[in-house]
């Protein structure tokens, strides 16, 4: 759902290719694609697998970068950012769900939650607090002192959006986050993600191949070999 | 704070912690090499120490020698040197005098020191140096003059506390039938032998009375000279350089140094270069450290990818990893002192490592642990993982976000 139509992020002409090491020929991943994301809106971007989604996802969050082409986030050319600059922008304006997980392994539930507003500076005892509600929102009060090893995939999965809100950021960059869950977990997942989105209005860029998934978003855009369909 | 927080649960974790193979055979390195560099230092320290104790003991932190006439008397001499060096704490008068000691056909040179029984304290320590008898130098009720022998003039003479020596001096006479030398004979009766510290001085030193000196050299009433304990060691040469200013040519001062200069300056280069060489086993051990390091970071690569994602930068994700090599080696360098001071606590109560005396001028391993020497080990130890773990972290902090997430899915 769009509140208001002004462009968060405005991908230009983004081409990607992946060469591997001391050949100079490469795989064109991405072929001169064009986009703008919203603030406040749901996006999902789907195609096959191998189709340059989950890449375009790393490129408009910064995770990678384009080979030609460049990214404005709120109007700022990511191309032109120092990499500690780009390291800001991801915590205090982005929250990553992924397909896996990836929680620390050393840390319980609400450490790993705790993570972007440490790193961000805080205190360990507002960070502790701020991480507490958000478990708390999401249902997971009783698996605050669980190491990931301990939690469902479900719940892991719950832990890791909690930890991508934690800051309050403007956008949520979600790789296949129901991609490793069964349905009724896919589905509790979906439904926090959507609950961001509408009631906080947080801008949702999601990456999937689900089609059921991928229905419930007001717009979807199709990729295939690495190009709009 | 944040990074300090992650190690200390990386550090006892089973992936890449401490307790693998890779880091507790590193850590032992670093613990050999950092337990060696505090031995080697110990007992170099040790032998200094024992060295500048024997000489002291003996000769005083400084020593005046008056050229040609006769010595002031004490009274007079000592306002003026304390006005010139108020570090002067203690003086006293000796005679000093090269003989041939004679016994049961054994003949050797020796050096006969005559002190004033009553001030010997106030500025040499040989009485506490007594192992046999008793520190008298005073003649004996029948007037036989009484001496304390080093214990290894009492070896090689064979010589017994209540035993009887002579000490012949050589004296050029015009008078003498023996082609110009006439011989001033005194004997001594042993009261007491001492242990002097070192060999040289062991085989060579007779400690008797002034005046039984002054007799045996036909010295009168006349001194040879005087010895001074200064409130430091270290300050020795600074204040016979004043003295030897302010008392002109008629004067020769020297400090304890002087006395073994050369081997002094020797043991200052050994110590620097036993250093260097020991040094390299740390070095060794921070490489082992640093491939700890590295097997730690690949493992971590996963853990790395999400700290970017989360927006940690690239400098403080090598500061995690340099933070965590340095706590290596601080184990490493910790358990090292640990390690080499209980080495030197069993060399000490143990006394199990003998030394040829003849050579060495000393006849155990001695050890001396300072504070200086153990916190340069400790420095330069930790110095060294630093700088070895710098390429590991920074291998680290480098790498791309995506791969490190790819990994982190394996």
């Amino acid at each position: 759902m769009t509140n208001d139509k002004s462009i968060l992020i405005s991908a230009k002409k983004i081409t990607k290719v992946f060469r591997a090491q001391g050949s100079l020929e490469g795989l064109e991943v991405l072929k001169s694609v064009d986009l703008d994301v919203y603030r406040g809106e749901a996006l999902c971007i789907m195609g096959n697998s191998g189709a340059g989604k989950s890449t375009l996802l790393h490129i408009l969050s910064t995770l990678d970068s384009a080979t030609i082409g460049h990214v404005l986030f709120a109007g700022q050319d990511l191309s032109k950012l120092s990499q500690a600059a780009l390291s800001q922008l991801r915590n205090q304006k982005m929250g990553f769900v992924f397909q896996f997980h990836h929680l620390l392994n050393e840390f319980t539930a609400l450490e790993n939650v705790m993570m972007p507003l440490l790193i961000a500076g805080e205190s360990f005892s507002n960070a502790a607090r701020s991480a507490e509600k958000i478990l708390n929102d999401l249902g997971l009060k009783d698996r605050k002192s669980h190491r990931p090893s301990a939690l469902s995939g479900g719940e892991a999965q719950r832990v890791a959006i909690a930890r991508a809100i934690v800051r309050e950021p403007q956008v949520i960059f979600a790789d296949e986050p129901t991609g490793n869950l069964d349905q009724k977990n896919g589905q509790i997942v979906q439904n926090v993600l959507f609950d961001l989105n509408r009631k906080r209005g947080v801008t949702l860029v999601a990456v999937t191949h689900d089609f059921e998934f991928g229905r419930r978003f007001p717009r979807v855009k199709t990729l295939r070999d690495g190009q709009w369909f | 704070m944040f990074e300090l927080w992650v190690i200390s649960r990386y550090i006892f974790s089973r992936r890449g912690g401490f307790f693998t193979p890779v880091s507790v055979l590193a850590v032992s390195g670093m613990m050999l090499g950092v337990a060696a560099l505090v031995v080697v230092m110990a007992v170099v320290s040790g032998f200094e120490s024992t060295l500048r104790n024997a000489i002291v003991d003996l000769v005083g932190h400084v020593y005046i020698l008056k050229r040609g006439a006769a010595l002031e008397p004490l009274e007079e001499m000592e306002p003026k040197l304390k006005s010139i060096a108020p570090e002067i704490r203690g003086l006293t008068p000796f005679v000093y005098v090269e003989g041939i000691l004679t016994k049961d056909g054994k003949v050797g040179g020796v050096a006969v020191q005559g002190l004033d029984s009553v001030a010997v304290d106030q500025a040499l320590g040989v009485k506490k140096r007594l192992v046999e008898g008793s520190f008298v130098i005073e003649p004996d009720a029948q007037g036989v003059p009484q001496a304390v022998i080093g214990q290894a003039l009492k070896r090689k003479f064979g010589l017994k506390v209540g035993d009887l020596f002579s000490v012949a001096l050589p004296r050029t006479s015009a008078q003498s039938s023996s082609g110009g030398f006439k011989a001033r004979v005194a004997r001594f009766k042993v009261a007491g032998v001492v242990d002097l510290g070192m060999h040289d001085f062991d085989k060579r030193y007779v400690l008797t009375s002034a005046t039984s000196a002054q007799n045996l050299g036909g010295l009168g009433k006349r001194y040879s000279g005087v010895r001074i304990r200064i409130s430091e060691a270290g300050l020795a040469q600074d204040v016979s350089f004043r003295l030897s200013s302010e008392l002109g040519m008629g004067y020769v001062v020297r400090d304890w140094v002087d006395s073994k200069r050369n081997l002094f300056e020797a043991l200052q280069i050994e110590k620097v270069i036993i250093f260097i060489v020991v040094l390299f086993i740390t070095v060794v051990a921070c490489f082992n450290i640093a491939s700890s390091l590295l097997v730690t970071v690949l493992r971590r690569f996963g853990d790395i990818g999400i700290f970017k994602a989360l927006g940690m930068p690239q400098w403080r994700i090598m500061r995690l990893f340099s933070y965590q090599g340095l706590a290596l080696g601080a184990v490493g360098a910790f358990g090292g002192v640990a390690i080499g001071l209980l080495v030197c606590w069993l060399i000490v109560s143990t006394n199990i490592i003998y030394v040829p005396s003849e050579i060495y001028n000393i006849d155990h391993l001695p050890v001396e642990i300072r504070i200086k020497d153990v916190s340069w080990i400790v420095a330069v130890a930790m110095a060294l993982c630093w700088i070895s773990t710098l390429w590991p972290a920074k291998r680290g902090a480098s790498q791309a976000v995506v791969e490190g997430l790819k990994y982190d899915e394996r």
